[in-house]
């Protein structure tokens, strides 16, 4: 387990967002450390999507504001090419396989050491006999299994995920707290937007 | 490389069973037979028929036929997950575009030459019709893409987004049609008129990309 | 630039809006009441077109305001892209109707008056047939705004496509004009040369200033009753979520 080479801050003060027009939540400040996490949670509706757009840099925050830091050093701009994205959709194409998808993923995020690994990404979330099964045709809690691969093949240094656990059963959750965990001792950073606690060593961001 | 890796994904979807890469293809010889049975018989007719039905059929054809090709990946949270994540979002259109040119532009260019064809027109001429129609679908292919971002952005399929993105084409399927009728009355290959097609095919090109991307980009919320 | 924060405020918009849109009211109404009168009974007959080139007067005010609107709307949108003005949205979503409604007027004036002249109430001129599209292009743009309930999304993709429109309008103006040099010997008599007489050119000014009297006063009151609408919406939501840090250790609770 090596560490990442480069290391991300984030910092947010007075952050707010807003969705369709509405003001959805307010006041958001924290300052993150490389190697540190942050739940967020709060009731549905409460913003969690919203406050992680704003962090992405998708959508601007209607008030307040959040900068990067890469390696102690402050930028203007949002380090894409560092962020891995976990919507609160899965992004998978129902026609294509799950080895289909790990193969593109592959290619996509150019990790090519990875390509004979396949199968033992497809293992590890316990996948492992639907390698030809088309996404589509995974239950809801699998997609998202098939989706956390995406962030492991990516190999990124800042994960910001929306529900990563959502329909996922008790093993599912404790791998993608394994993950986080395991994330953070690579000096990486998570945001992670979850209706259920964690059992991750992490503050909590509480909107409500 | 990840323009190879978005480009085989979707020929890989596409050439799948309920994939449809050929509907577009099926759209245009259906629309050709029943304008040809429409105008008639006789040569005379159908000859000059033939200019209009060609590029009326294959531009509404290609219109309607990449009318989704961003919808998928609008809605899985794809397209959320490249503007997030990389600044690849133009080596992701440039796969579409490649893919639109495979998918659709060639398949309706080729076909072109049998239905100019049965149309009346001899071969050599169709062949020569056939080509400057494939140039000027180019463009077309462009207006269809951005119709294609609309339709995935506003979350609304079918009608508004081809009608907002025609407009864009009545230039090129004016001189296009122009062009093909100088072709089948023995005019010159290189009249005025064919110059602006390929022209306009260029403009289009390369004045829509810009406008495709910012469609995607504020469909992401 | 003082113009753009207008747009910024929306409480400034509507005081200006208040003062404004009645004036623009009157001044309609009664400088197009002089303008007809003056296209009416001051004005010669043409020698050629008789009594109905006096359509004129309704006419070719209503195509200027039906391109000026929609590049209106273009710079509208634009300074709402660049410098985030929510009101310019509004403002340039309430001049699509009126614009719509000039070009129609267009439309319709000039098939009227190409019956007698042309012998034909619709012939494939260059001008007409870009006013055609270009009324299109207006229905397109409102159909944008009505289609999306989230206003906030539906102003990103009507911005877009208003440029995009603004840019076509005169690509397809040009095309039509080659096309038509191209195929068509230009034969049509137009009625605006430049040598134009006192009398003619006195109520098709007035003409013009009353409609784009109308002009402001429609965006004006459009506007103002869209601002209202977003207010009493905004009256109607939840207040936001405060977001609160508290430092948990998942191990020390377990």
């Amino acid at each position: 387990m090596e560490p990442f080479p480069v290391k991300y801050g984030l910092h947010a003060s007075g952050l707010a967002g807003q969705r369709g027009g509405a003001p959805v939540y307010e006041g958001a400040t924290f300052d993150l450390e490389p190697g540190d996490a942050l739940q967020v949670r709060g009731p549905n509706g409460a913003g969690k999507s919203t406050l992680l757009m704003n962090l992405a840099g998708l959508v601007p925050p209607s008030d307040g504001r959040s900068s990067w830091r890469v390696e102690n050093q402050e930028t203007a701009e949002t380090p894409r090419e560092a962020i891995s994205f976990m919507a609160h959709r899965s992004a998978l194409e129902p026609a294509l396989t799950v080895r289909e998808h790990v193969s593109f993923w592959c290619a996509h995020y150019r990790n090519p050491n990875l390509i004979e690994n396949q199968s033992a990404w497809i293992q590890a979330v316990n996948l492992n006999g639907y390698d030809d099964t088309p996404a589509g045709r995974l239950s809801a809690g699998q997609q998202r299994r098939l989706d956390l691969i995406r962030l492991m093949i990516a190999d990124r240094p800042i994960w910001i995920l929306d529900e990563p656990t959502a329909f996922v059963d008790a093993a599912g959750a404790r791998h993608v707290e394994q993950q986080i965990e395991r994330q953070k001792q690579r000096g990486g950073l998570t945001i992670v937007a979850t209706h259920d606690r964690l059992d991750i060593d992490s503050p909590e961001l509480t909107i409500g | 490389m990840s323009f190879r890796a978005f480009l085989s994904r979707d020929l890989n979807r596409a050439f799948r069973a309920g994939g449809g890469w050929f509907y577009g293809l099926f759209f245009f010889a259906l629309f050709s037979t029943a304008a040809g049975l429409v105008f008639g018989p006789a040569p005379t007719d159908l000859r000059a028929s033939a200019p209009a039905v060609i590029w009326l059929g294959a531009a509404m054809a290609l219109l309607m036929g990449a009318s989704d090709v961003f919808a998928k990946d609008a809605d899985s949270g794809f397209i959320l997950i490249l503007f997030a994540e990389s600044e690849s979002a133009a080596r992701y259109l440039a796969a579409k575009a490649a893919f639109v040119l495979i998918v659709l532009v060639a398949p309706i260019t080729l076909s072109a030459i049998p239905i100019a064809v049965m149309f009346s027109l001899p071969l050599i001429v169709a062949m020569t019709v056939a080509a400057l129609l494939g140039a000027g679908l180019v463009g077309v292919g462009a207006v269809a893409l951005f119709s294609a971002a609309l339709s995935a952005g506003l979350r609304v399929g079918g009608l508004l987004p081809v009608s907002l993105a025609t407009p864009i084409a009545a230039p090129l399927l004016i001189f296009g049609s122009l062009a093909t009728k100088t072709i089948v009355e023995g005019g010159s290959v290189f009249a005025p008129e064919t110059l602006l097609v390929l022209a306009l095919a260029c403009v289009n090109s390369a004045i829509l990309p810009p406008f495709i991307l910012w469609a995607l980009r504020a469909g992401v919320d | 630039m003082k113009a753009i924060t207008v747009f910024a405020n929306p409480k400034k918009f509507e005081a200006l809006s208040q003062c404004i849109a009645p004036i623009a009211f009157w001044t309609f109404l009664v400088l197009s009441a002089i303008g007809l009168f003056f296209a009416l009974f001051q004005s010669p007959a043409d020698y050629q077109q008789g009594d109905s080139v006096r359509i004129m007067y309704v006419h070719v005010p209503a195509a200027w305001l039906s391109q000026f609107a929609f590049v209106f709307i273009a710079m509208m949108s634009l300074v709402a892209y660049v410098w985030r003005h929510p009101v310019a949205d509004i403002v340039a979503r309430s001049a699509a109707m009126p614009g719509a409604v000039f070009t129609a007027l267009t439309i319709f004036t000039g098939a009227v008056w190409g019956k007698p002249t042309w012998g034909a109430p619709w012939v494939w001129d260059p001008r007409l047939t870009s006013v055609l599209i270009l009324l299109f292009i207006y229905i397109g743009y409102i159909a944008v705004w009505r289609s999306i309930a989230d206003t906030e999304r539906a102003a990103r993709f009507a911005r877009l496509v208003a440029l995009v429109g603004v840019i076509n309008v005169p690509i397809i103006k040009f095309s039509v004009d080659w096309w038509n040099s191209l195929h068509q010997p230009a034969s049509i008599i137009r009625a605006d040369g430049p040598a134009m007489h006192a009398s003619m050119l006195t109520p098709l000014v007035l003409m013009w200033l009353a409609y784009t009297a109308f002009f402001v006063w429609s965006v004006l009151t459009g506007a103002r009753s869209l601002l209202l609408f977003n207010q009493v919406e905004r009256r109607s939501r939840h207040a936001p979520r405060t977001a609160k840090i508290t430092a948990f250790n998942a191990e020390a609770s377990s």
